[in-house]
């Protein structure tokens, strides 16, 4: 896949997040973390990474993931991922 | 040094004094040595282990930051892990893996002589232990710089109040504390006081005045039927509850009165509508533990299996947190039952959903606690039984024969009764912790009714605690 734009990565990131917790209302912003998603458990934390992953064509590094704190720091590593 | 010891009562007020007086720059090698003899005085030998630890986990993670090969930085981490808990492994299940190999080899009639180990578990070692691993790991992962004052590392390994049965703390959470210069504080002091004295009153009043009683019951289960099993099996979880939320509580208020925050182990965990939630309130720092260090590494590794790598993962946490406890077979059930039960909430999250909306929430909230209790009473008796016989025969003879009579249990009616109202004083308590923080409360009121509840707690203490400086349970973990 070749690079994206933040702003088209969001857009994919938003229907992703909405497939994913099946919440049409749902709107994916930088800051948005597991806590502000009643229905973010550690199952769907495990779907949602793996859906992302499997979208983008990229494969998030161990570490990577471990350090991100909301969806900004993972458009941040999608958005090294596409550049590579 | 129990905090249920005189030892305590003199030592604590001297720590403080001295503390608040020296200089800063001084105070972590105060600290360290108070910190050091508050638990060589347990056992010599054990200021060995501890300081082996920590030189090693300190050298490893320089180690680690120091070096940019992966390889390299992986053997190290390794190393320090297979090290640390190797020797929390060899402590607490050395004897268990001989008398079972023994037994093997007997039934081969294979002749055969092993060493077996006459030191008892190290009181605290599985609490620093998984210290270290955080650290060194947080490292390893980046998320943490190093420590290079050794003496600051030393101090967060072993720092007095959390040091034998936690809270588990995290070094970016402590470490940075020890290097602000703390001031006394008058209201902080009466803050820490207050905590340490509801600590007193949970362990001293309730879990040590129960646990009579449910020491006689598990410990003679061939005697009892119905209602005192029964009767014990609750008691025991409101025996482990108090006896360890009253540790917490201790340790929580010793650390305040000196300026230290450290974190939540409880949150009313009786309040809890499903297990995954009671977790959540349940030993926090351990759970929080075991979900970052354990759970989610396993769960990422196997993000694509779905489902299912989930169920592995919750899978491997438990039977660690099971056998965590110690080797016998009841341990590893009650780390089967828990895991069964985060299965069953994970795979019926919609079924109960969907009920939960069409039920009148408070039917629905209360029943979801009350069954949540019981479930927890249920995998208690498997914590508390002597042996996984006894656990049997517990819950088979449970609702056999239920007479309502008095038990000679070991405690007096009165006593009984006396703890069975300070329980319900203890959930009083919870339910105003709903809404209210009990001490900023307390501290809004005037004198004359601050004063009073500070009196009426040491004269219930004084009165109604059970003095024999029992050892914390979770002291053997």
């Amino acid at each position: 896949m070749q690079n994206m734009d933040r702003s088209r990565i969001i857009e994919k990131l938003n229907s992703i997040f909405r497939e994913v917790f099946k919440n049409e209302n749902l709107v994916v912003t930088e800051n948005l973390c597991a806590d502000d998603i009643e229905d973010w458990d550690s199952l769907l934390d495990t779907v949602l990474l793996d859906k992302v992953e499997s979208d983008f064509e990229i494969k998030f590094k161990f570490k990577e993931i471990i350090n991100m704190e909301n969806v900004g720091d993972m458009i941040d590593r999608i958005v090294e991922h596409l550049s590579k | 040094m129990l905090f249920n010891s005189i030892h305590f009562i003199f030592f604590f007020p001297i720590v403080i004094i001295i503390y608040f007086l020296i200089p800063h720059r001084y105070r972590w090698i105060f600290l360290l040595s108070a910190s050091y003899y508050f638990y060589l005085c347990f056992k010599l030998e054990y200021g060995f282990l501890i300081a082996g630890s920590t030189l090693s986990s300190y050298t490893t993670a320089i180690l680690i930051s120091n070096s940019k090969n992966e390889i390299r930085r992986k053997a190290y981490l390794f190393g320090n892990l297979i090290l640390n808990l190797g020797i929390l492994f060899f402590f607490k299940y050395f004897n268990f893996t001989i008398s079972s190999a023994s037994l093997i080899l007997d039934n081969f009639n294979i002749a055969h002589q092993f060493p077996t180990l006459k030191w008892i578990l190290p009181i605290g070692i599985s609490f620093y232990t998984f210290q270290v691993v955080s650290y060194t790991v947080d490292v390893y992962w980046e998320t943490l710089k190093p420590e290079k004052h050794l003496g600051i590392f030393a101090l967060y390994v072993s720092f007095f109040p959390q040091l034998v049965a936690g809270p588990i703390e995290r070094a970016s959470r402590l470490i940075p504390q020890f290097r602000i210069a703390q001031k006394y504080d008058y209201n902080r002091l009466k803050s820490g006081l207050l905590l340490m004295l509801w600590g007193f009153f949970q362990k001293l009043v309730i879990a040590d005045r129960l646990g009579i009683m449910v020491d006689e019951v598990f410990n003679n289960v061939e005697k009892y039927e119905g209602l005192p099993l029964i009767l014990a099996s609750f008691g025991f979880g409101f025996q482990m509850y108090c006896d360890f939320a009253g540790y917490t509580d201790i340790a929580i208020g010793a650390a305040l009165v000196m300026g230290f925050k450290l974190m939540k182990n409880f949150d009313r965990p009786f309040s809890a509508k499903n297990i995954s939630e009671f977790w959540r309130r349940w030993h926090i720092s351990l759970s929080s533990w075991a979900n970052d260090y354990i759970y989610r590494p396993i769960a990422i590794n196997r993000r694509s299996w779905g489902h299912w790598g989930v169920v592995y993962s919750i899978s491997a946490t438990f039977l660690f947190l099971g056998i965590w406890h110690g080797a016998k077979m009841a341990f590893i059930l009650f780390g089967a039952f828990m895991g069964l039960a985060f299965y069953f909430e994970i795979l019926t999250k919609n079924i109960r959903k969907k009920l939960s909306k069409k039920i009148p929430d408070v039917i629905y909230n209360n029943l979801s606690v009350v069954l949540t209790f019981c479930f927890f009473i249920f995998t208690s008796i498997f914590f508390r039984g002597n042996t996984t016989l006894d656990v049997f025969r517990i819950i088979g003879k449970m609702f056999t024969n239920i007479e309502l009579k008095w038990y000679e249990l070991g405690v007096s009616k009165f006593e009984l009764f006396s703890v069975f109202i300070f329980i319900i004083v203890l959930e009083g308590v919870h339910y105003f912790q709903r809404k209210h923080k009990l001490r900023e409360w307390l501290a809004s009121k005037p004198f004359f009714i601050r004063w009073s509840v500070y009196i009426v707690l040491v004269f219930i203490i004084l009165n109604f605690g059970e003095f024999g400086e029992k050892q914390f349970i979770y002291f053997d973990f």
